[in-house]
């Protein structure tokens, strides 16, 4: 890789491509044969019920896992053949919220903002800080009164606040989110449906939106995929998902729609 | 991630904690090196021995049982390279600096045994002033300790031989205390006794008499000195024969300077033993001595003319004074 | 028995003799391959001084008390029951002699080892056990972060670090409960029992001339120990799998583990280091 890895690769490249990708754990297939392409400043909401393989998907495209067949591209670079490095690179782009938001739980939530940062940058203390709490204004977090409070001590809906703060903090490409409104109320549910939507008009970001939650899919995606037993049984907008004759996708979007 | 405070006190709590375990650990070095005196300057000296006798490296070193230094090597000597037929082993000693005035030429160092557990150690003794000091790399003569087995070898001799002349004195005690033979009747007869005491009253009568002075030799032996002077020239004279005597003149001269006389003596007493056993065999005449009643009798039978004799001699005293010589 | 038909083209089953080999052996490459990626980690950048200094604090002072606690006893009772047996033979003033090899050269480092190993080594496991299952350990990652640098790297120092400390910990109470029991209950002198603690300590010998080899024993075996206690919280917490049950499991897993791995270790090592150190 001789990109110095920040934008990386050719703008014509799409984000991310997965072909054919299938991966068995613990003796099952959690994937199989998985393809799908995200271009550029586009958002992918990915469906499925619990244990159909979504957030491996995302650990795939990471590359926290690797497929047993198939290939990724990130950036238009098949992350089988990168390095190590590159792939630390790569991830540089990409932000991840994770199910359950993943904060360090030793760190205050000023700590935690500032991770990525530390971690990315040379900044000097006094502007890590400033750039923390411009980041937690976004995500309608008060910065002086959460700094630092410890995860432990905030709410869930506060905690994917900060996840998505943390995520957003080195302003990534491509931002992962993995069920950004699971267990939370149908108000919080919706002010964070809000704001995905506001960090891609704002930051004009790439997205891939994990959710079994039909709703929020249909309002923050440009394209939906349905995944069923490790394998993508729909693709396309959300107009055309409601149009689909599959019984698998009518069956998901009426279960979904009446509860 | 780069430090964002200077020192917090999680830090300190540690450095502190790491401080403490170094002072333990440095207080440790410090009193386990003095018990093995590995401050101050050490010189070496080298002592050849038969036996190592289990010594270490490590064991202490004494002078004049005080600890100055450790046994740094024991090594075994090849056969060729041995000065000294049977020194087997040369043993390295670190000794501290600050007594090497004390170890001279005649210094000699030795193994001992130490404590409950045995321990194994070498002792120096001091040396004499004015002897030449000993000085790093020379070579310290050694003292074998004692052979104890080579001891006992020689001790069960003599013990055996203890053995048997006990056996044959205690067979010859309790024939005594049974009364049987003359020592026998002597203990426990008791007419020999009675004699005696009527003897000794004669012997008594007799005595005071002489005392009084009635005339005679005995009397004049006790109460003029014409004997004394008599007896000073002799003396002189004899003093003259004993020095042609020390010079070996003459048979006695020869019986005071040659051992001829001294080895048949011994020869003699080795054959004690025998001769005792003999005796109670009953062989000879003092076997028959010990064995036989007959001797009883006539030692009864001599005292009872020995009284008869006393008596004559009170009655009549001169015909019984011998002349008075010297020689 | 292989030609039996139904068997055939079925993916044949491993017995669990086998079965349970071939895992033995996969664990033991991951273990080994755990230290070897940490022991790369250690010697390059970057090195997080904080998260040491937080792990060292983790293992070393809080662990200090019953560090303490564990040599205070130790050594009162190796007084104790010693003194029953000497005192038949008029032996009492050996006691300082029992106390101090048996507490340098094997108690201590052992003890100490395992009083860690139960109060920090499972805390470890467990803290890495729950960001595993909270997915902060691949959020480390996402971020750039390499977890074994930073999580493996500064519990692995600090294990190799305080328990060395701690073992001189225990070793000195230890001695000083000895101390106590003579002076107390056997009426001996304090000097007299020091005397023959130092006594028996360079008994052994020294080397580079200061160094007694008692020392050197009592304080390789306890690096061993720490890094044996802190490979195994870490191996046993980043596999852990199934939730804050599964927490639990491996904060057990990485004692137990731990407390064989070490008296066996400490098998092997003492005979390697009289081998080296005294022959
Ligand atoms: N490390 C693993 N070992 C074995 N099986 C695994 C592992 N990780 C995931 N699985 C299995 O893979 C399947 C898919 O898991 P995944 O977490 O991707 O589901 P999901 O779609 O995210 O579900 P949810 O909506 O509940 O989060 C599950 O059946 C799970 O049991
Ligand atoms: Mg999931």
């Amino acid at each position: 890789m001789t990109d110095d890895g920040n934008g990386a690769g050719e703008r014509d490249e799409p984000m991310v491509r997965a072909e054919n990708v299938t991966l068995s754990l613990g003796g099952r297939r959690v994937l199989d044969g998985v393809s799908f392409e995200l271009t550029r400043g586009e958002s992918l909401a990915i469906l499925g019920a619990s244990g159909s393989g979504k957030t491996t998907l995302l650990r795939l495209v990471l590359a926290l896992a690797e497929p047993d067949e198939g290939e990724i591209w990130v950036a238009g670079y098949p992350l089988s053949r990168c390095s190590f490095e590159d792939i630390l690179k790569l991830r540089r782009d990409i932000g991840m919220v994770f199910q359950g938001s993943a904060l360090f739980d030793s760190m205050s939530v000023l700590e935690n903002v500032a991770f990525p940062l530390r971690e990315y940058t040379d900044l000097p203390d006094p502007e890590i800080r400033e750039r923390v709490h411009e980041t937690l204004r976004i995500v309608d977090l008060d910065p002086d009164q959460v700094e630092h409070q410890l995860p432990a001590e905030l709410s869930g809906g506060m905690q994917k606040r900060v996840a998505i703060a943390r995520a957003i903090a080195p302003r990534p490409d491509m931002l992962l989110f993995d069920e950004p409104t699971g267990g939370l109320d149908p108000i919080t549910t919706r002010t964070i449906n809000e704001l995905i939507v506001k960090l891609r008009e704002e930051l004009g970001v790439s997205a891939i939106v994990v959710t079994h939650d039909i709703r929020s899919a249909l309002h923050t995606a440009d394209r939906v995929a349905l995944l069923h037993e490790g394998r993508l049984v729909f693709v396309g907008t959300p107009a055309e998902m409601k149009e689909s004759k599959d019984d698998y996708v009518q069956e998901f979007l009426g279960e979904a729609l009446f509860t | 991630m780069r430090r964002s405070s200077p020192l917090t006190w999680e830090e300190a709590r540690v450095g502190l904690l790491i401080m403490a375990a170094l002072a333990a650990l440095a207080g440790g070095v410090f009193f386990v090196g003095s018990a093995g005196h590995v401050f101050g300057e050490r010189f070496r000296l080298v002592t050849l021995m038969n036996s190592a006798s289990g010594l270490a490296p490590g064991a202490s070193v004494q002078l004049a049982g005080q600890n100055v230094g450790q046994v740094a090597r024991v090594e075994l000597i090849p056969p060729e390279a041995r000065s000294n037929e049977g020194e087997a082993v040369a043993v390295t000693l670190a000794v501290n600096r600050n007594v090497a005035s004390q170890i001279r030429t005649d210094s000699r160092a030795h193994i001992q045994t130490q404590g409950l557990l045995g321990d194994r150690l070498i002792n120096i003794s001091p040396g004499s002033p004015d002897a030449p000091r000993l000085s790093a790399g020379d070579t310290l003569t050694s003292v074998e300790p004692l052979d104890y087995q080579q001891v006992l070898n020689e001790a069960s001799g003599a013990v055996s031989n203890l053995t048997t002349i006990t056996r044959d004195l205690s067979s010859l005690t309790e024939r005594i205390a049974r009364g049987e033979g003359t020592a026998g009747r002597l203990l426990l007869d008791p007419t020999l006794y009675r004699r005696m005491v009527s003897l000794s009253g004669s012997l008594d009568s007799t005595l005071t008499a002489v005392n009084r002075g009635d005339g005679g030799t005995l009397s004049r032996l006790l109460h003029d000195d014409e004997l004394y002077s008599r007896m000073v020239a002799s003396a002189a004279s004899l003093d003259t024969i004993t020095a042609r005597v020390s010079e070996g003149e003459g048979s006695l001269g020869r019986m005071v300077a040659s051992d001829s006389l001294y080895r048949s003596v011994s020869g003699a007493a080795g054959r004690a033993d025998s001769l005792l056993q003999r005796i109670l065999a009953g062989e000879g005449t003092a076997g028959r001595m010990v064995t036989q009643d007959s001797m009883y009798d006539e030692l009864l039978r001599t005292l009872v003319d020995l009284n008869a004799t006393l008596e004559e001699m009170r009655q009549n005293p001169r015909r019984f004074i011998p002349p008075v010589s010297v020689f | 028995m292989s030609k039996q038909p139904h068997q055939r083209g079925r993916p044949r089953e491993d017995g669990w003799i086998l079965a349970s080999l071939k895992s033995a052996a996969v664990r033991t490459d991951e273990y080994f391959t755990l230290l070897w990626r940490s022991l790369r980690a250690t010697f390059s950048r970057p090195f997080y001084v904080d998260d040491l200094f937080q792990q060292m604090d983790t293992v070393g002072v809080a662990s200090l008390w019953i560090v303490i606690l564990t040599g205070l006893f130790t050594g009162m009772v190796l007084a104790l029951q010693s003194a029953v047996e000497m005192e038949r033979f008029g032996a009492t003033i050996y006691i300082g002699r029992l106390v101090g090899a048996t507490t340098v050269r094997e108690l201590g480092p052992v003890l100490t080892a395992l009083m860690v190993t139960g109060r920090a080594g499972s805390g470890m496991a467990a803290q890495l056990g729950s960001m595993e299952v909270t997915e902060q350990v691949d959020a480390l990652e996402t971020m750039g972060v390499n977890p074994i640098r930073r999580l493996v790297v500064p519990r692995l120092l600090a294990g190799v670090i305080m328990m060395p400390i701690l073992t001189v910990i225990t070793d000195l109470v230890s001695i000083v409960g000895g101390l106590l029991i003579a002076v107390v209950k056997l009426d001996l002198s304090a000097t007299l029992y020091l005397r023959s603690v130092w006594a028996t300590l360079q008994q052994t010998g020294f080397i580079f001339r200061y160094i007694p080899i008692d020392f050197v024993q009592g304080l390789v075996k306890p690096v061993a120990f720490g890094g044996i206690m802190a490979l195994t919280a870490c191996y046993y917490g980043l596999r852990t799998r199934g939730g804050t049950e599964g927490v639990g499991r491996s904060a057990t897993k990485a004692v137990v583990t731990s407390s064989v791995l070490i008296l066996a270790t400490d098998y092997f090592l003492t005979q390697v280091l009289i081998t080296l150190l005294v022959e």
